[in-house]
């Protein structure tokens, strides 16, 4: 049988930070919240995107981005090492 | 030192409260983040990957005993306890909020430091010979024309909005401790035979993407017309640079496409016409004024302390090797310079703790007239310590783990921050260089093997000069996971050179048995007396290419 040439769509989850303290937060689907673990993970970038910046109003965020994510692990995890490391901190101090 | 007069005093308290007014508004919703990030980053705010980071000036790495103690208050109470000094000679703070900024940089202000000009397309902090004032091998201090330089160019309006950020550095020496081959312009003191003071001065020097080591501009600037060709040469820069393409928009990149001799009439007629206009390149009173800021202090001849450096040099091997490779001869007799690394054994380069900067102040107090330099490759040094104080100090920083016995050794590298911290990076720098660190902690085989510098970048940007490092190495993205690009034979002294690239890159888990490699080979193959960078120079890459690709 011929693989697909067609690729499923990436995971993703929206990040952010705060603004008054540049505080690294996550979208959970209602809120944003500083646990990774609580992202709200989507293949709909649109989707997901449309409705974390209908959010973004009461929070002040800025630096608002879509990050891949791989969601079949059992704790959730960014693909690149900046998100990896953007989500628990510097790997050399706490 | 130089200390503020009333004008500078005025502009600070001005600037700070512009920034609180403008904070105010971006957190009340009246500035979008399009129309802040530009006033942020005038007054040195980034935002890192976890945080927002402040960058503050300290001009050309010259600071005092309150400055220090300030940081140490800053990193206490609006930090996690700690802060960073930089490749620029300048101090950056990790963890501030944005809301606490202006109260940061009141503090700030009340001991005559700021964050204006540490970021943007402007002229950055002007840096200098850490030994400034106290070198043997100095013609003259350079501090006292940085100053000027700072005076120039702060809020210069001219070069508010220049194609690209801008940074000159100066020396009073021709053993060149300041890089001047690898900034926009480079600065050396001469002195003629009749005993006239000008600079040699170099265009073009830079690192990042595009490594390129500066060119004479002019041989012999006689001093008088030190800031009317400095404007020559930026307005010529202003008028012509690149606005087009970021990567294209440095000077080195206009005098590389135009060639030194004919940037260098362009600057000359612009020269011309600014002579032409009765331009005041500093007025005598007011250079009178900054040139008493800098005069020789009184030294004490009379000795703190009672031990006898001879018995202890003698008794004391930790001593004794501090000495060995952290001391610099002094100018005035029966005094030194002493370097304290910002290297411990597996340590953060550059990172001192609020702790260790509160006690390190005292002691500036107590052995070296309350003075602390900051050097471009992320130490500090006491600049006027009496050798017979050296056994006291030494115990006393020992005490708060500051007198590691490694400068200029192969523990003693410049790292960026790196993907830990940076929005820019590609890979992580500081975990390198404590491993490196680590693996060679033996201080006598650091010793054996002798001068080394490695620089470790974690991007092209090259903050850590990773081109120019004896052992350059470069933190890349490959397919997603960090990789490290190997180089060799890099040199910032005035002996520039520009390392070369071994080969294919080397992973995470590589990388440090590669540089093992390349110091083993040097170790088998230099001559008597040599030092890496001679081996280097002598054989080329092929030797350390063969056992590394073998």
């Amino acid at each position: 049988m011929n693989k697909s040439n067609i690729k499923p769509l990436a995971q993703q989850i929206m990040t952010a930070n705060r603004l008054k303290d540049g505080t690294v937060v996550y979208f959970t689907g209602s809120r944003w919240s500083t646990e990774i673990h609580e992202a709200l993970v989507s293949d709909d970038n649109e989707g997901l995107e449309k409705e974390a910046l209908k959010n973004i109003e009461n929070e002040d965020l800025i630096s608002v981005e879509l990050i891949k994510v791989d969601a079949n692990k059992s704790q959730l995890a960014p693909l690149t090492m900046r998100e990896k490391i953007r989500s628990t901190g510097p790997t050399i101090r706490c | 030192m130089y200390q503020y007069d009333a004008y500078d005093h005025n502009i600070l308290a001005q600037r700070t409260a512009e920034f609180r007014d403008q904070v105010q508004r971006r957190l009340d919703g009246e500035l979008t983040e399009e129309e802040f990030r530009p006033m942020r980053l005038a007054n040195g705010v980034y935002l890192q990957l976890h945080a927002y980071m402040l960058r503050v000036a300290i001009p050309y790495g010259t600071f005092t005993s309150n400055q220090l103690r300030k940081f140490a208050y800053i990193g206490r109470e609006y930090d996690r306890g700690y802060g960073h000094f930089t490749t620029r000679q300048n101090i950056q703070f990790n963890w501030p909020k944005l809301i606490d900024i202006p109260d940061i940089l009141e503090d700030l202000a009340s001991v005559e430091m700021h964050a204006i000009q540490t970021s943007g397309n402007c002229i950055r902090n002007t840096t200098a010979d850490q030994l400034a004032g106290v070198a043997v091998d100095e013609v003259a201090d350079p501090r006292p024309y940085a100053e000027i330089i700072r005076q120039w160019s702060t809020l210069h309006p001219e070069f508010a909005n220049l194609p690209r950020k801008f940074k000159i550095a100066i020396t009073g020496s021709e053993h060149d401790r300041a890089a001047i081959k690898f900034h926009d312009i480079g600065l050396e003191i001469k002195k003629t035979d009749q005993g006239n003071i000008g600079f040699k001065v170099l265009v073009g020097g830079g690192l990042g993407r595009t490594p390129i080591i500066g060119s004479v501009i002019k041989g012999f600037l006689p001093e008088k017309h030190l800031l009317s060709y400095l404007e020559a040469i930026l307005r010529a820069y202003n008028l012509d640079g690149r606005r087009d393409n970021k990567y294209k928009a440095r000077i080195k990149i206009l005098v590389l496409e135009n060639g030194i001799e004919t940037y260098r009439e362009t600057v000359e007629k612009e020269w011309q016409e600014i002579l032409q206009e009765n331009y005041t390149d500093l007025p005598i009173a007011a250079q009178k004024l900054i040139f008493k800021h800098f005069e020789p202090p009184e030294y004490d001849h009379k000795p703190k302390s009672i031990i006898s450096f001879d018995d202890y040099y003698k008794d004391q091997k930790d001593f004794a090797r501090w000495i060995n490779n952290n001391m610099h001869d002094h100018k005035v007799v029966g005094y030194a310079a002493i370097t304290i690394s910002l290297k411990p054994i597996g340590g953060i380069p550059g990172d001192i703790s609020s702790n260790q900067m509160d006690t390190l102040a005292g002691l500036a107090d107590i052995y070296s007239l309350g003075e602390i330099r900051s050097t471009h490759e992320q130490n500090l040094v006491l600049a006027h310590v009496h050798k017979d104080d050296l056994p006291a100090l030494w115990r006393d920083l020992d005490a708060i783990d500051l007198a590691t016995p490694n400068h200029g050794l192969v523990s003693d590298i410049i790292a960026c921050p790196g993907l830990d911290y940076c929005a820019l990076a590609n890979a992580r720098s500081i975990p390198l260089a404590q491993e490196i660190s680590n693996r060679f902690d033996d201080p006598a085989r650091a010793e054996e093997i002798g001068e080394l510098k490695i620089k470790i970048s974690g991007c092209i940007n090259a903050c850590a000069h990773h081109h120019v490092g004896h052992i350059g190495i470069l933190g890349v993205d490959k397919k997603g996971k960090e990789a490290y690009q190997l180089m060799l034979g890099g040199s910032a002294n005035e002996n520039a050179s520009i390392g070369k690239i071994t080969g294919r890159g080397f992973s995470e888990n590589e990388i440090i048995d590669a540089i093992e490699t390349v110091i083993e080979t040097y170790l088998k193959i230099r001559n008597d007396g040599e030092i890496f960078i001679d081996t280097y120079n002598r054989l080329g890459m092929e030797p350390f290419k063969e056992v590394l690709y073998d």
